[in-house]
């Protein structure tokens, strides 16, 4: 290999395996950092080109796509993963870190992917990842929060897995590169699927509905990462599809418009990353160099000020345990370093003058204005005071300043802190020096932000939406209502499927009942025809076992002490411990079906229960009207505990068919030599 | 004040802002600013991309418009439509 690098993807993701052996605190912190560092410096040695190419199946991977694109996004993902790490080293349990690496690392492995198959492996892993992240925080909102989630997701990657596989079979060629609308469904397809992720409405509920939910370090992690990588893959597939323009817009819009009606201030924060890739997306529609190079250069900033808004909301969670606009109050007395790291983040979001997002916003509603769209112009100025609106005024001002609540904090131990204070730096720094994160950007840049004219206008807008929202303050207080989002659509249509549910229940039971039964009578039974019938039938079990699966092994022998001694003779043996595997087999079947049944499937169709719906019912058990039951009454019992049940009982019968009688065995040999022939003639047959 | 324990410079800023005096100065201070660079505004010629930025404060009003137009809307949409009990899902 010419290069000293590797995919960044591999030194995050395998950097996991070494984390359990790292016992001390200290030893995990310092590793936790310095792979992040390691990874940066990477990142920095990559060389332009197409690397780490290789031929599988006939269609060629390549995992280190390295242009200006992929390297801006690297950069900033991993001084994210950096910043998100250092956040959450105060932590005992290494969990979170664990998903967060493979989460980032799965990340950076979809920013360099090549093709489309890397692509979408990296993009599964990242969505199963992150979902560890919103698990973590242990309750149970955030558990079936995160069941819904993943499976958003899981149908998500189905979506973009049916458009890649229709891209492939019309282009015949895996690489991923500019995709457009030209060709049709497989289009469609591939841009839902990134869309999903990109939280474009309707597909957007996921986001607003989990992020909230998740731990405090987790939601760092998460504001990074999903949103970002689907604003690359759209950047490289669909860079100039008009229409994206508008949704991008109307996404701007919906996400301030939900921000008024959120209580939760995470909640809050979450509908305008909704609200910020919708100016990236718009920005992607327009497709212009100014417009690509904005959407970029707002992904990176979007990323810094967003994890600190998150950092600093984060921290008021784990101070006070509370979360909620309409509860919280006044804090700012114990925590004033929180929050004014905070308020540098919202600065930098609302886009004021020397902060980041002054010098990335603007070029996105600058090509907006160039491409003379007024609708998009309008719109996303309109939102870019809504910003302000929500995440510079109202969420600072209910949560650190207003009445004061009763709730009282403390600052965050220094790592939060020092996390924090890096994010802040960065902001600042490049609202200043905005050449800095220009010169990383894919097109050259002839944009300059600190004109007369620019400065001007965002002065003005900004105060005034300042002065309308102290007018409409009293307006403004969070209320503890549940906001209407498409999740309705998966959240309370289960009613129906309930009814539905209901009737298969009483079906199931009855059937149930009567089959349940039918090995005791089958066992009971004196008469000889069917007697004759169950021992040819477990005759040719037995055969067959012989055949395949006949393997007597040391233990099962050694387990006979209390059997007859008829075992001794060499003549039996065989077929005693055939009859003594099946009993084990069937013993250890029924057992690990038993477990199966308790640990894997139970759980999954509970899971899948509070996906589809609301999970109390569940809980509480009484209620056979769900879809778990139901799961759990025609796949668990009808198959699982079948299959067992059959082994069970056939197991049971082998072990009875030791009658010692010379003319029981002569028979089995008899009715072998005849199934041989039979197989044999039939094989033959077919010849 | 404070039950905290800050920085003896971090409570010097504290006290500093807590000063309703200090504060409706720098308020009226800050409106000041703001009508100087509404004034200014008159002077630079703006280049901007549709006529509609040719209007005097255009982007004051814009500002002040969309914000109330921000709240109005989504309240209101709430009230008719998207704000259930806490309950809702449970």
């Amino acid at each position: 290999m010419n290069n000293i690098w590797v995919p960044p993807a591999f030194i995050i993701i395998f950097s996991v395996a070494l984390l359990p052996f790292l016992r001390k605190r200290g030893h995990k912190n310092i590793y936790l950092l310095i792979v992040p560092v390691i990874a940066l410096i990477n990142v920095l040695l990559m060389t332009k080109g197409s690397h780490f190419s290789f031929e599988f199946l006939g269609y060629k991977i390549v995992l280190a796509r390295v242009d200006k694109l992929s390297k801006v996004f690297a950069y900033i993902f991993v001084i994210a993963g950096f910043i998100g790490t250092l956040y959450s080293i105060h932590l005992k349990e290494k969990r979170e870190n664990v998903a967060a690496f493979l989460y980032m690392g799965s990340a950076l492995g979809v920013v360099f992917a090549g093709d489309f198959f890397s692509l979408f492996v990296f993009w599964e892993i990242m969505a199963i990842a992150s979902t560890f992240l919103i698990w973590a925080r242990g309750t149970k909102a955030s558990s079936s929060a995160g069941f819904r989630y993943i499976v958003v997701h899981l149908l998500g990657g189905l979506i973009l897995f049916s458009g890649i596989m229709l891209h492939v079979i019309q282009t015949g060629s895996i690489a991923f590169t500019h995709i457009g609308m030209s060709e049709g469904l497989a289009s469609w397809l591939i841009l839902i699927g990134f869309c999903l992720n990109a939280a474009v409405p309707p597909l957007s509920a996921w986001l607003s509905d989990a992020y909230p939910e998740a731990t405090v370090a987790g939601t760092v992690f998460l504001s990074a990462f999903t949103t970002k990588t689907a604003v690359y893959v759209l950047i490289r597939g669909f860079s100039d599809v008009h229409f994206l323009a508008y949704v991008g817009a109307i996404m701007a819009f919906y996400g301030v418009v939900y921000a008024v009606l959120a209580n939760d201030i995470r909640r809050i924060l979450a509908y305008h990353i909704i609200s910020q890739v919708g100016f990236m997306v718009a920005a992607v529609g327009i497709g212009t160099d100014l417009a690509i190079n904005g959407a970029v250069a707002h992904a990176f900033a979007h990323i810094l000020y967003k994890g600190l808004l998150f950092m600093g909301a984060g921290v008021v969670l784990k101070e006070t345990g509370e979360s909620r606009l309409s509860e919280l109050g006044g804090l700012y007395k114990y925590m004033p370093i929180t929050f004014a790291l905070y308020m540098i983040g919202a600065f930098s979001i609302s886009g004021f003058p020397f902060f980041s997002g002054f010098v990335s916003k603007s070029m996105e509603i600058s090509a907006a204005g160039e491409g003379k769209i007024f609708f998009v112009w309008l719109i996303l100025t309109l939102s870019s005071a809504g910003t302000f609106l929500h995440t510079g005024l109202k969420l600072p001002y209910f949560t650190w300043l207003g009445k004061d609540s009763g709730l009282k904090g403390q600052e965050p131990p220094k790592n939060m802190l020092a996390a924090m204070g890096i994010a802040s730096v960065l902001c600042i720094l490049i609202g200043l020096a905005p050449s800095i994160l220009y010169n990383l950007l894919p097109y050259p840049v002839e944009y300059h932000p600190y004109s007369a004219a620019h400065l001007i206008e965002t002065a003005q807008y900004l105060f005034f939406t300042a002065v309308g929202f102290f007018m409409l303050l009293k307006y403004l207080e969070g209320h503890r209502y549940t906001i209407l989002d498409t999740d309705w659509f998966y959240r309370k249509t289960a009613p129906m499927f309930r009814s539905i549910a209901a009737g298969f229940s009483t079906f199931n039971d009855w059937y149930e009942a009567k089959t349940e039964r039918i090995p005791y009578y089958l066992s009971l039974t004196k008469k000889p025809m069917r007697a004759f019938v169950n021992f040819l039938s477990d005759t040719l079990f037995v055969i067959w076992c012989d055949f395949w699966l006949f393997k007597p092994t040391k233990k099962l022998s050694a387990e006979s002490a209390d059997e007859p001694t008829l075992e001794k003779s060499i003549l039996f043996k065989p077929l005693y411990w055939l009859a003594r595997f099946m009993d084990s087999l069937s013993e250890r079947m029924s057992k690990a079906a038993s477990a199966f049944d308790s640990n894997v499937v139970d759980k999954t169709a509970e899971g899948l229960a509070n996906v589809m719906f609301s999970q109390k019912e569940i809980i509480s058990g009484h209620k056979i009207s769900s879809f778990a039951n139901i799961f759990d009454k025609i796949i668990v019992d009808g198959l699982v505990n079948g299959v067992a049940r059959v082994i069970f009982y056939l197991g049971e019968r082998t072990r009875r068919m030791q009658t010692g009688l010379v003319q029981s065995y002569a028979l089995i040999i008899v009715v072998a030599m005849a199934f041989m022939l039979f197989a044999l003639s039939i094989k033959g047959g077919f010849k | 004040m404070s039950d905290n324990q800050h920085h003896p410079l971090i409570q010097k800023i504290m006290t500093y802002f807590e000063d309703t005096k200090r504060m409706k100065k720098i308020k009226i201070g800050s409106f000041g600013f703001v009508g100087l660079v509404i004034i200014i505004s008159f002077f630079v010629k703006a280049h901007g991309h549709f006529e509609i930025e040719d209007i005097p404060a255009f982007y004051s009003v814009f500002g002040f418009i969309a914000c109330i137009f921000i709240v109005v809307f989504s309240k209101t949409l709430g009230k008719i439509w998207l704000e259930k009990k806490d309950d809702y899902y449970e």
